[in-house]
């Protein structure tokens, strides 16, 4: 009770800074700037957070970072207009909301499609903050006790979920999580002062910089993807007007549909505070499950409206959700909650446990900004969805080359550099060639972030222990951790085998 | 797609054996006087990626060839490609010529040849990118970009 007490006090100390007047207004910009980048296929969240990273030194640190998260709860919102008036998905996490949202709007109701997204948006973040509010003061009390052997296993464990519970291959997850990490290592050693992978250059003593790396990865591999198909050209015209009456249905189908809502926000939530997960696929989760239980699963793919409700509360509860980690353990839920740690980086603080029970302003600032830019996404999108859907609609000739511009620019930006111009552009033909191979960009995401807290944790633990790693199943939560996290990266191995279990039972029960 | 698969991983199994040597070089010990040796923790995670893209190039080279290729078609490569070779003709640019010029040229070239646009566009594109990103960044951010090698002896950029 005492522990909620102080979460209530702390939150009200968090509205006092995301509610003063600098607050707003960068809390609304990046909200309309996230809503840009949502409903712009070429450019996704993450991206859009790494290219606009230099713009949150303008301003204090507490509401730097509050612009940040805004950009990407404004791409949460924004990927809902192009997937129900156009079937393309500007983010992934809004594929799901074709399967039902792009048909009702075909048949006619594209203002009910667009309102009900948007308020299961809204719902989904509100029960999603509220959750975090009541969960990360006793996480971070709880992690306090953490010591190097504990935070590394709980590295491995954030490393083991996108393995065991990735969809694609193992292999290449790890190999990426592997690639990620050696990125990090390049440059000087932390510790003994020598450099490392350098090969006697003096531009890869600077290291590798996660900025430019994730710009080019998720930012120019998809314009890269997108060139392929010159998405802009073939645009149906469906109007996206909403009135009075939309708002009005929306709202009460919501209503009507509140076990589908509190359903898809839970469950979204909790796979998105899993780091190997995130928004996309707590969308398609939410969205199979509610068609699974549903009393009439012929009607999703038809354009029903629970098809919309259930992905979309999902998809925007995950957001909200790989925040808790992110900022009571220091692990980031997604690759965009990866981007929002470089940039705590960037102001000089170390994410975790202890930056959560110090930096009160700077931490309960951005968990009340979730609420204040939940809403400020609400009105932009009602009010402006036409507009916001019209930006689609801007030729693909002008928005590529202005987009190319921009992710190079914002690459050069962070350290003034002309290297990092340079890993824009290898990154983004990497992350292309990837993407096409289906390699899974968000494991190296994060194991770019967490790959000098992972090092020093280590190294740490290692002298703990004289060099033994025996140190790390001495302790028991260290213990636990990476039991479960062995279990996780061991997953994909057992799949054939449960496979052939199953197999050999079903001719038996059949 | 299988002879792509396998130049991919055969690139991180040469990019882990260069890894392997340098963690050699450095010392790989996990007890050195300051704790474990620089290349410790490199070499560990070179082993892992040679490992991990020996086993995706096996299962490359045992894949049967099909139908299924890199590109959908000839047209989706020329479409990947340009734009490739545009935004490294730009990066090439900004390092030689500087960053308005750049700008410039690229966004001009670009909404000419590959986004077929009208006159207006291909000369208004140009001038309010370069003039935005001027402002933006040299004014608004405090950013200053790379400038042309004529810009010592007077050129405005």
């Amino acid at each position: 009770m005492e522990v909620l007490a102080e979460s209530i006090r702390n939150l009200m100390v968090g509205f006092g800074v995301a509610l003063s007047p600098l607050g707003i207004v960068f809390v609304t910009l990046g909200c309309i700037l996230g809503l840009v980048v949502g409903v712009l296929p070429g450019l996704g969240g993450t991206a859009g957070v790494a290219l606009l990273l230099p713009l949150s030194i303008l301003v204090p640190r507490e509401i730097g970072i509050m612009f940040l998260a805004a950009i990407y709860w404004g791409a949460l919102y924004g990927g809902v207009i192009t997937s129900i008036l156009f079937a393309i998905p500007g983010e992934p996490w809004s594929v799901a909301l074709i399967f039902d949202g792009y048909p009702m709007a075909k048949k006619g109701n594209p203002g009910l499609a667009l309102s009900a997204a948007f308020f299961s948006s809204f719902f989904g973040m509100v029960i999603g903050a509220i959750i975090t509010v009541l969960a990360a003061l006793p996480i971070a009390l709880f992690a306090l006790r953490f010591g190097p052997p504990e935070m590394f296993a709980i590295m491995m464990l954030a490393f083991s979920t996108f393995v065991g519970l990735g969809r694609g291959s193992a292999w290449k997850t790890l190999l990426c999580t592997a690639f990620g990490l050696l990125l990090t290592t390049v440059g000087l050693d932390i510790v003994t002062g020598q450099p490392r992978l350098t090969f006697g250059s003096i531009m890869f003593l600077s290291g590798f910089h996660f900025v430019p790396v994730t710009v080019g990865l998720f930012g120019l591999g998809e314009i890269l993807v997108n060139a392929e198909e010159r998405i802009g050209l073939k645009l149906e015209k469906i109007a996206a007007r909403m009135g009075k009456k939309d708002f009005k249905d929306g709202l009460l189908s919501l209503w009507q549909r509140k076990w589908i809502t509190i359903m898809g926000t839970t469950l979204g939530f909790f796979i998105g505070v899993l780091p190997g997960t995130g928004a996309t696929p707590a969308s398609f989760v939410g969205y199979g499950l509610a068609k699974q239980y549903s009393s009439d699963p012929d009607k999703y793919g038809e354009g029903t409206i629970e098809g919309i409700i259930a992905p979309q509360s999902a998809a925007q509860s995950a957001g909200i959700g790989s925040i808790l980690p992110l900022v009571t353990l220091g692990i980031p839920g997604s690759p965009t909650a990866a981007v929002l740690m470089a940039a705590l980086f960037m102001y000089g603080l170390w994410p975790g446990p202890r930056m959560f029970i110090e930096e009160t302003e700077f931490v309960w600032g951005l968990i009340a900004s979730l609420f204040i830019a939940n809403a400020v996404c609400l009105i932009i999108c009602l009010a402006g969805a036409p507009a916001l859907a019209a930006i689609m609609r801007v030729p693909w000739g002008i928005l590529t080359p202005i987009i190319v511009v921009a992710l190079v620019m914002g690459g050069y930006a962070m350290r003034n550099f002309m290297f990092d111009v340079w890993q824009v552009f290898v990154f983004g033909v990497l992350g292309y060639v990837m993407k096409k191979l289906k390699y899974p960009l968000a494991p190296l995401a994060v194991a770019l972030v967490l790959g000098a807290m992972t090092e020093r944790d280590l190294r740490q633990a290692l002298i703990m222990g004289r060099g033994s790693p025996a140190i790390l199943f001495e302790r028991p939560i260290s213990a636990t951790v990476l039991v479960i996290a062995v279990l996780l990266f061991a997953a994909p191995l057992m799949k054939p085998v449960f496979a052939k279990i199953r197999a050999a039972r079903q001719p038996k029960a059949s | 797609m299988r002879t792509a698969e396998i130049v991919i991983a055969l690139t991180f199994i040469g990019l882990g054996i260069v890894c392997l040597m340098d963690a050699l070089r450095l010392g790989i010990s996990a007890v050195g006087t300051n704790g474990p040796q620089a290349g410790f923790i490199i070499f560990w995670l070179g082993i892992l990626q040679l490992l991990m893209a020996g086993v995706i190039m096996f299962q490359g080279l045992r894949r049967k060839k099909t139908e299924e290729t890199f590109f959908i078609n000839r047209e989706s490569m020329i479409g990947a490609g340009y734009v490739a070779l545009t935004s490294g003709f730009f990066c090439l640019m900004m390092q030689l010529v500087g960053t308005y010029i750049a700008i410039f040229v690229y966004c001009l070239v670009f909404s000419w040849w590959l986004g077929k646009c009208r006159w207006f566009t291909i000369i208004a594109l140009p001038v309010i990118l370069t003039v935005a990103f001027y402002y933006g960044f040299e004014q608004g951010l405090m950013i200053p970009l790379p400038k042309s090698p004529w810009y010592v002896l007077g050129f405005p950029v």
